[in-house]
């Protein structure tokens, strides 16, 4: 279990820095925080719709290069940023790597015996592109946006309550649910007396996340009956915070707007 | 599982999204308007503990390690529509907070992994649960997750965005995960067994498909 423990607590804080500096990034003074959830949340939408419609690579590393430039008068820590964008475009680049040589064409180079094809060199630089155009722009949208404000936001498109509500009480009780699986490894380390094989391990996490997925419900029912002892059955509208529309919000309009309308219009 | 944007064609994302937002909307229907608000703070903390379990390493031969995506057992424990609501918040919430899997993506994404896992799964767990709650459960978790790595294979292969054909793109993802898939039906086995030993009334899936009300003061949903 000790691998065990390790690795989780690993992941766990992984995902727990990556949540915190999320939430530091957005409560950053930059240009992106600043302008209107909803005009936020819609110019980055209709910029990954111009990402995805497009097969033109200059508009492509256009639309990489604005993402990158969000980034910086956004105020976001380079390396979270780079590092979720590059993790991405490193897990693509493994799948489509083969086309460089499957794709028929004219031979580029050869590389010990390998042809390598002008198509398939072309098509290799426009699918990474496009996923490194995509996802440095979700990653600007999710480090500038806590998960309380897109949760508002999207209530204010017209999203229903019950899901909405949903995916906060989701997110707020994430953390809580991290702290008690962690501590619930921790104690079952305490407790072993030898090293167990792998048939062992295997028996002791199916306790472990059956005891763990046990307490969770019945910490929701708690949590249900606290509700109803408060009275229950009220709409829920979670965050709800007016923000006034601006100068720089019919700016960032008009630029995803352009972007996506010299995608669409021929 | 988690489809990144820029993998998929504009209409196949279109037409994901429609299918998940039907089936969401129509698990929601059937809940019969029965989640209330005081409900939903149960499903949340529920969900938030699925995605807490799914950060869980499972140790394999070889020295790495495998996780749980946890749609079949969702299913299981909280039935076909509660399960396929809990799903759609972690994956909600796993593409917003944590960036697995994309924005424009997000329908693919709860098709595969909460529509089409959980609702295989519940199907595979209620056909089988006469030959016993293990064999069961166990094909639930395997034939759930393989059906919905199919799921992901049919949206890649029917996309141009993506060089490979159909054929190859299906062969990949199923037979992959077809093998991974017996790391989910065991992982499924061992805590859907767990909570039928220690509180079998909390395990819905074993009663039919549970509609949010009409339960045991003490069971789950």
């Amino acid at each position: 279990m000790a691998g065990a423990v390790f690795h989780v607590s690993t992941d766990l804080a992984g995902v727990v820095r990556t949540a915190l500096a999320a939430e530091e990034a957005a409560a950053t003074d930059g240009v992106v925080q600043r302008l209107h959830p909803t005009v936020r949340l819609l110019g980055i939408v209709a910029l990954l719709v111009a990402a995805a419609l497009s097969t033109d690579f200059a508009v492509l590393v256009g639309l990489a290069g604005l993402a990158a430039a969000l980034a910086v008068v956004a105020r976001l820590p380079p390396r979270p940023f780079l590092a979720r964008t590059l993790a991405v475009a490193a897990f693509s680049g493994v799948v489509v790597l083969p086309q460089l040589v499957l794709a028929p064409g004219p031979t580029l180079v050869s590389v010990a015996g390998v042809a390598v094809t002008r198509p398939g060199l072309a098509y290799v630089a426009l699918f990474e592109t496009r996923v490194v155009a995509s996802v440095a722009l979700v990653t600007v949208l999710s480090m500038t946006t806590p998960f309380g404000t897109l949760v508002a936001t999207l209530r204010s498109l017209g999203a229903p309550a019950t899901p909405t509500t949903l995916f906060a009480l989701t997110y707020r009780y994430l953390f809580l649910c991290f702290d008690e699986l962690h501590r619930a490894l921790l104690a079952r380390e305490s407790r072993q007396l030898r090293p167990r094989g792998l048939l062992d391990e295997w028996r002791e996490l199916g306790a472990l996340s059956g005891s763990f997925l046990l307490r969770t419900v019945e910490r929701g029912e708690r949590v249900e009956r606290g509700m109803r002892a408060r009275g229950g059955a009220r709409p829920a509208t979670p965050y709800r915070r007016p923000s006034p529309l601006g100068v720089r919000d019919a700016l960032f309009a008009a630029v995803a707007l352009g972007a996506l309308g010299l995608v669409v219009l021929p | 599982m988690h489809i990144p944007d820029g993998f998929l064609d504009p209409w196949v994302l279109a037409g994901c999204f429609v299918l998940a937002a039907a089936a969401i909307g129509f698990s929601s229907w059937r809940l019969n308007g029965r989640l209330d608000d005081a409900r939903v703070p149960l499903l949340g903390v529920v969900s938030a503990g699925i995605f807490a379990a799914q950060m869980l390493n499972w140790p394999i031969p070889g020295g790495t390690s495998a996780h749980f995506v946890g749609g079949a057992f969702a299913a299981i424990l909280l039935g076909p529509y509660l399960g396929c609501l809990a799903m759609a918040s972690v994956v909600v919430v796993q593409a917003f907070v944590f960036g697995d899997g994309g924005v424009l993506a997000l329908g693919a994404n709860l098709l595969n992994m909460a529509v089409v896992d959980v609702f295989v799964g519940y199907a595979l767990f209620r056909a089988l649960v006469g030959l016993g709650e293990t064999i069961a459960a166990f094909v639930a978790g395997w034939g759930a997750i393989t059906v919905s790595a199919a799921a992901v294979g049919l949206q890649a292969g029917l996309s141009s965005t993506f060089a490979y054909d159909l054929a190859t793109t299906l062969t990949v993802m199923t037979a992959g995960h077809a093998v991974l898939g017996l790391v989910e039906g065991l992982i499924t086995v061992l805590v859907v067994r767990y909570l039928l030993d220690v509180r079998p009334d909390l395990v819905l899936g074993l009663t039919g498909p549970n509609t949010g009300g009409d339960r045991p003061e003490e069971a789950t949903v």
